[in-house]
């Protein structure tokens, strides 16, 4: 028995060792860039890195989606990303200067839209004007919920609530508001059929999700959500060629066929 | 497919370390007869009960770069142990401590005491005697322990995601998998690592109860 136990001990502990090591060497190899991306990024995010692959030969980047807010808290606290693209200055502005390269550049500018499925009360006339009548209606008040990104820590969110703001619906009544963890959270909430309506960025609507009614927010209620790039301090060469790719021409083709807007001409 | 391997690794180390942990604080929880035992035993179960949060709330403080201790844990290290799969191990760790404990301190309370005694009797050392007395008659209670804790770790949710991020090839396990599939619309995927883990928590369940009941 102490003979087997020994084997087992000895196979286990040189294997998954020599494979946990393999895993570390991964994260600082120049083959495999690690990429942080606000969630507003994952819908076109396959599109991006086939165009990025195919133009420089470059190796398939690993991604972690989430909001802007949480990746930069994952950064600040030791998380080894290379590449940070955010949906906000904010976001970067909180990881310490140290672990930057050079000063966050813009590569896209974001839009928001309302959306909702064709079997809601909103899908004959869907605006905001709309929405806000339906939320008023106290008859129909409890058939009627909004998602929008959390704006506590997602900047699509602070972008909806400064929309929602203007058209005088924000602050909305308790019940009637889904604060989903971020963009991609915001449409599975519609999805799901947990809300009536929703606003997400309009980005995340290039890829087919079945039938969804449309409507852009006008663009004079709030600002254009800023995406950033950002290099850390441990971005390796092949890191740093995806983070200049990201603002050359052909990148800001793919990122304005997927509904943002560029920075460059 | 990386999910599942570090699910598995994950897993693996966790059972790894946690087993002979569970048998020695396992075994002295059980013989002990110290006051206040209680005390300790409900910090170990404090998990079973804790919010994964708030555990993964301590471990990030802890283990963060920005704090004194994790500044001391770094530089003992030579990394910071956050969002890295050792990280991810020791978080693990704290979490099933209960699930590796509780099994075996109950194995090892049932062993008569006049066991123990006749070994000493017949002039065995205490640790042949916990090797060939008390192990073999308590192997059921390790056996569950390792497979709860196994089954446990695949599972784990919380702690992962605010200790380890959603790192591919590192620190993404099937359960966070999960929840990234769902956020990218792949309910496939999804369904796929959901039936995967409903049926291994099955047979994991079905082999504790399976050892329990025949042992």
């Amino acid at each position: 028995m102490l003979r087997i136990v020994w084997l087992i001990l000895v196979s286990v502990l040189c294997s998954p060792i020599g494979n946990v090591a393999q895993s570390d060497d991964v994260l600082e190899s120049p083959v495999a860039p690690l990429v942080a991306a606000a969630s507003s990024l994952r819908t076109l995010w396959p599109d991006l890195i086939e165009h990025y692959v195919n133009d420089t030969g470059g190796i398939e980047p690993r991604v972690s989606f989430a909001s802007s807010g949480l990746l930069s808290t994952q950064i600040a606290n030791g998380a080894p990303f290379e590449v940070f693209l955010s949906a906000d200055l904010t976001s970067i502005d909180r990881i310490p200067a140290h672990r930057l390269t050079q000063p966050a550049r813009v590569f896209a500018l974001g839009s928001l839209s309302l959306i909702t499925l064709p079997n809601t009360i909103l899908a004959d006339n869907l605006s905001l004007n709309t929405l806000k009548e339906r939320l008023d209606d106290k008859s129909a008040k409890s058939r009627i919920r909004l998602a929008i990104p959390s704006p506590r820590h997602a900047p699509y969110g602070k972008a909806a609530k400064e929309a929602l703001t203007l058209a005088s619906i924000w602050p909305l009544d308790n019940g009637q508001l889904l604060a989903a963890e971020n963009a991609s959270q915001t449409l599975q909430f519609l999805r799901s059929g947990a809300v009536e309506a929703a606003i997400v960025p309009h980005t995340l609507l290039a890829a087919k999700h079945g039938k969804l009614i449309i409507k852009q927010l006008p663009l004079e209620l709030y600002n254009l959500v800023e995406h950033h790039v950002a290099i850390m301090n441990t971005a390796n060469n092949e890191a740093m060629t995806f983070a200049q790719w990201i603002l050359s021409s052909e990148a800001q083709a793919v990122l304005q066929n997927s509904g943002l807007q560029v920075t460059t001409p | 497919m990386s999910a599942v391997l570090v699910s598995f690794k994950l897993a693996f180390w966790t059972m790894l370390l946690l087993v002979p942990i569970g048998l020695i604080v396992g075994r002295w929880l059980a013989l002990s007869t110290v006051r206040h035992k209680v005390w300790l035993e409900s910090l170990i179960m404090l998990p079973l009960i804790l919010p994964p949060t708030v555990i993964g709330y301590y471990l990030l403080v802890m283990f963060s770069p920005q704090t004194v201790s994790g500044q001391f844990i770094s530089s003992i290290v030579g990394q910071p142990l956050v969002f890295t799969f050792p990280g991810l191990v020791i978080a693990s760790v704290v979490v099933n401590l209960p699930f590796a404990i509780q099994p075996i301190q109950l194995a090892f309370s049932h062993l008569p005491h006049e066991l123990r005694e006749a070994s000493w009797v017949c002039g065995l050392s205490p640790l042949k005697a916990w090797w060939h007395i008390e192990l073999p008659l308590t192997w059921q209670g390790v056996l569950a322990s390792a497979t709860l804790v196994f089954a446990h770790t695949l599972g784990e949710f919380g702690v992962v995601l605010m200790v380890g991020g959603n790192i591919d090839g590192s620190t993404r396990t099937i359960s966070i998998a999960i929840y990234d599939s769902v956020q990218a619309f792949d309910m496939q995927t999804a369904g796929f690592y959901s039936l995967a883990l409903l049926i291994f928590s099955l047979v994991a369940l079905a082999v504790v109860r399976s050892v329990n009941k025949h042992g």
